[in-house]
């Protein structure tokens, strides 16, 4: 580098360093937009609160019926069950389920009540699955588990029995077994039996006992907020009279039937780790949008708050 | 205010810092979306490291209403003909007017602000110039357009007389 051109490259080091710092510097809007509180997704803490899937380890046959310990009973044959390959199983094998019965464990296990959007009246959740090896087993066909599961006032041909088609993170409700292939051989009604509602189910995964609440006319609530950015919190709706529980999807929570009781809770965590909810009840007779205000409040407070859903 | 811009206009006039370019810019302000005014000396203008007094004015039409006195430090890195470039560091006291608007929670009416910035001049008497900033502290940038002069701005070129062709 010869004298002459010494200025010239420190002046482009030092336009190069600019740039390097200005082209990695985010510019902010701060001054005139919304300086609003920002949170994390809450899902590594409902996940943390989410019910524990149950294993039995099935090594000989037996009259049954397996029990969750929320008194789910399962009743099946090794004979019903197969490989991915359709082979026979083979003892031991492994049942594993997951049994959802209130608001609070649907809300943490984040399993809304819905079918293609419209909401459903449930009873309860479950899901149901066999493994052997580490492979995942499937009914034969056709062949059937029988499930009960527990109600205190179960009703008469109210309950249909609906399947959880996994799309992703989200659980669609089904009723139509035509999804994955399969033909419809038992009553898709569940009867009832002294341990509450009962039924013979064709696909393992998951279960719920539903009944349609609504299948147009449904309402909207979306949510704004002046002091928190709202994009990681995740909103729950919990309907008491259909026991209904709808979850947010891109900060609107749809499906809402007119007229109907909805409470509001809203959970997120901040960049410490710390813990916000928002609640509130309220009727909704049409579109309609609440402002938020995200306050702290501890685990066992939210705990407490969902269980008084 | 005034007191600082009747010092500002005064210290241009001085007969004292004629071997300076003084001028004035328009201001946009990318992120607060405001048009502001600026003026500014530079002294040592013939020299690679320039000092460079600045005043800018945010209007209160803006969103943000706001004046800045301050100064730069200068480094001019390339020079060909009638370009020529530079970078600077801006320290500047910042007294945002209307900061009580804001949604900003730790808003202040006073501030000390620094910005970082490159530029570019064209000419050798009247001398239009364009520069980038980047305010450090909020996070903004800026861009001046503006016009610089100097003593040999407003003379007129030199005629030869024919008698000694």
């Amino acid at each position: 580098m010869t004298k002459r051109n010494t200025p010239f490259f420190i002046g482009a080091s030092t336009l190069l360093v600019l740039a390097t710092t200005l082209f990695f510097s985010s510019c902010s809007r701060d001054r005139i937009e919304r300086d609003l509180n920002t949170y994390e997704s809450p899902n590594a803490y409902l996940d943390s609160k989410k019910q524990d899937e149950q294993v039995f380890v099935i090594d000989s046959s037996g009259e049954g019926p397996i029990i969750g310990n929320q008194g789910t009973a399962i009743w099946g044959s090794i004979d019903c069950l197969q490989l991915p390959g359709g082979g026979a199983v083979t003892y031991p094998f492994l049942v594993k389920l997951v049994e959802l019965y209130t608001p609070k464990d649907m809300i943490y296990y984040r399993m809304p009540t819905v079918s293609a959007g419209m909401p459903l009246e449930t009873a309860g959740e479950i899901r149901l699955r066999a493994e052997k090896d580490g492979q995942e087993l499937s009914l034969s066909q056709p062949c059937a588990f029988k499930v009960s599961m527990p109600n205190a006032t179960p009703q008469l041909n109210y309950m249909n029995v609906y399947y959880g088609n996994e799309n992703g993170d989200v659980v669609d409700w089904t009723t139509d077994l035509g999804v994955w292939g399969i033909t419809q051989t038992q009553n898709p009604v569940f009867d009832i039996d002294t341990i509450g509602y009962t039924a013979f189910i064709e696909k393992l995964g998951w279960i719920n006992a539903d009944r349609s609440v609504a299948t147009s006319g449904t309402y909207n609530v979306t949510f704004d907020s002046e002091e928190d950015d709202l994009t990681n919190v995740i909103f729950f709706a919990y309907l008491p009279d259909t026991k209904t529980v709808l979850q947010s999807n891109e900060g609107v929570i749809s499906g809402i039937p007119a007229g109907a009781s909805a409470k509001i809770v809203a959970i997120a965590v901040n960049a410490n780790g710390n813990l916000f909810h928002f609640n509130q009840e309220l009727t909704v007779n049409g579109n309609s949008t609440v402002m938020v205000i995200m306050t702290e409040i501890s685990d066992p407070d939210l705990t407490t708050l969902l269980d008084s859903l | 205010m005034g007191r600082y811009i009747l010092i500002f206009i005064l210290f241009f006039a001085t007969d004292l810092f004629a071997q300076t370019d003084v001028g004035f810019s328009g201001i946009y302000n990318f992120q607060t979306e405001s048009l502001g005014i600026g003026a500014r000396a530079i002294f040592r203008e013939k020299k690679q490291i320039q000092i460079s007094p600045q005043f800018s004015y945010f209007l209160p039409t803006n969103k943000i209403h706001e004046w800045t006195l301050g100064a730069s430090a200068q480094y001019k890195f390339f020079k060909r003909k009638k370009i020529q470039s530079y970078t600077l560091v801006h320290l500047g006291y910042n007294s945002w007017v209307n900061f009580e608007s804001s949604f900003m929670k730790d808003a202040m009416l006073n501030n000390w602000n620094a910005e970082l910035g490159v530029g570019v001049v064209f000419g050798k008497k009247m001398k239009p110039f364009v520069e980038w900033r980047y305010n450090t502290r909020h996070q903004e940038g800026m861009l001046h357009v503006g016009l610089l002069f100097n003593k040999n701005s407003f003379k007129g070129k030199k005629e030869k007389c024919a008698a000694y062709d």
